[in-house]
């Protein structure tokens, strides 16, 4: 889910382990972060909001924002923001394009 | 005649200082020339860790600074302002200044801004008197709960009612909203009972429900604020927590004038109440 909206419901698809499978390359070698993570703001984008429960990832549900990978156990670093943009990716041909524009422009 | 810097930070150990270059005082020299407003006035620093930058003429005539450093009013009466401090921040040799150090500088870096208003202010700003006796008050323990927090939205939250069902303006009346602009979605609400109404200054009394506001991020979203009983305004981003605050961390005297993120359009203000019917 990329939470960006406030009336409307946020976008969201669903993946398979399968299809999600490429996402796990990106959280294997997933680092404590050092320093405080940025906090979302209340209006606008947010991050994505992954809640899955595939091998090869963190289950539950988890927030990814700002170059920060939001656990239940603890925050991870997200480098360059790649788990981010490898997430928004996974939208493409699962919800519509503008959704995907205005993350994109938010993290760009 | 050389141009010498040194960072006002430290107790006990010396402060780093250095000279600059040549091309470094014509760049200097330049940002005096092209960025007056850089050089301002300001309140006095705190004692300990940053205070600012002094800069000296070695070898000049007076042997005075000529640009003061932050927070202090020297010859010429100029203060520098962030956009200085980083550069002078900048002209520092790299192995001068630890890592750890520069990160505390800048984050001392005063917002010019913020620093204005707050010298206008000799106390905190005051919520504007709430003229709506239905007004909720502000309960964002009831909003926040893993059973209620992501199943109402902004709508939701600025009607005061808790439908769980992520209400949409107009879905109780059979409309359905495609059109994501103020007419549309303001005829959704009005569709439900909302009312519009010019500002919130009104008295209305008992019965007569309270004041909400309606913005939009062109083509995208909507987004409501209510005006609770303590006068000042609170909002739910959508799944994310009720609170009171703009997306600049300040309180919210007023929904025309607060930070709205994305959401620049500000269609106007409504009264809700008991009246109104929401899905």
């Amino acid at each position: 889910m990329i939470d960006l909206l406030s009336g409307m419901p946020n976008p969201a698809w669903t993946l398979s382990c399968e299809e999600a499978a490429v996402l796990s390359g990106l959280v294997r070698d997933l680092v404590p972060a050092t320093g405080a993570a940025p906090s979302p703001p209340g209006l606008g984008y947010r991050g994505l909001v992954v809640s899955t429960d595939c091998a090869g990832l963190p289950a539950g549900t988890w927030r990814v924002f700002g170059g920060a990978i939001h656990l239940t156990d603890g925050v991870m670093t997200d480098a360059d923001r790649h788990l981010e943009r490898a997430l928004l990716a996974s939208g493409e041909g699962r919800v519509e394009a503008r959704w995907l524009a205005a993350a994109r422009e938010a993290i760009r | 005649m050389a141009v010498h810097v040194t960072l006002e930070i430290f107790s006990g150990r010396p402060n780093p200082s250095w000279i600059l270059s040549d091309s470094q005082v014509k760049d200097l020299t330049r940002f005096r020339e092209t960025q007056p407003k850089a050089f301002r006035r300001a309140a006095a620093p705190a004692a300990l860790g940053y205070r600012g930058f002094t800069i000296r003429e070695i070898g000049g005539d007076t042997g005075k600074p000529t640009i003061a450093s932050r927070g202090r009013a020297l010859l010429g009466g100029h203060i520098a302002g962030p956009e200085v401090e980083e550069f002078l921040l900048a002209t520092a040799p790299a192995q001068s200044i630890e890592d750890a150090i520069r990160k505390h500088v800048r984050s001392q870096f005063v917002n010019w801004t913020k620093l204005i208003d707050l010298s206008k202010i000799l106390k905190p700003l005051a919520c504007p008197i709430c003229k709506a006796a239905d007004a909720p008050a502000y309960n964002p323990a009831f909003w926040n709960t893993p059973a209620i927090q992501p199943y109402n939205n902004c709508y939701n939250y600025a009607n005061n009612q808790a439908t769980n069902t992520f209400a949409q303006p107009g879905r109780a009346h059979g409309i359905t909203l495609s059109n994501l602009q103020c007419a549309p979605v303001s005829a959704a609400a009005q569709a439900d009972g909302l009312q519009p109404v010019p500002d919130f200054s009104a008295t209305r009394t008992a019965g007569q429900g309270w004041y909400v506001a309606l913005v939009i991020w062109p083509n995208t979203d909507y987004h409501w604020y209510r005006q609770d009983n303590v006068g000042c305004w609170s909002h739910k981003p959508g799944q994310t927590a009720a609170r009171n605050t703009d997306n600049a961390g300040k309180t919210i005297q007023d929904p025309k004038t607060c930070d709205r993120g994305p959401y620049t359009q500000f269609c106007g203000y409504m009264a809700t109440g008991s009246w109104v019917r929401i899905n």
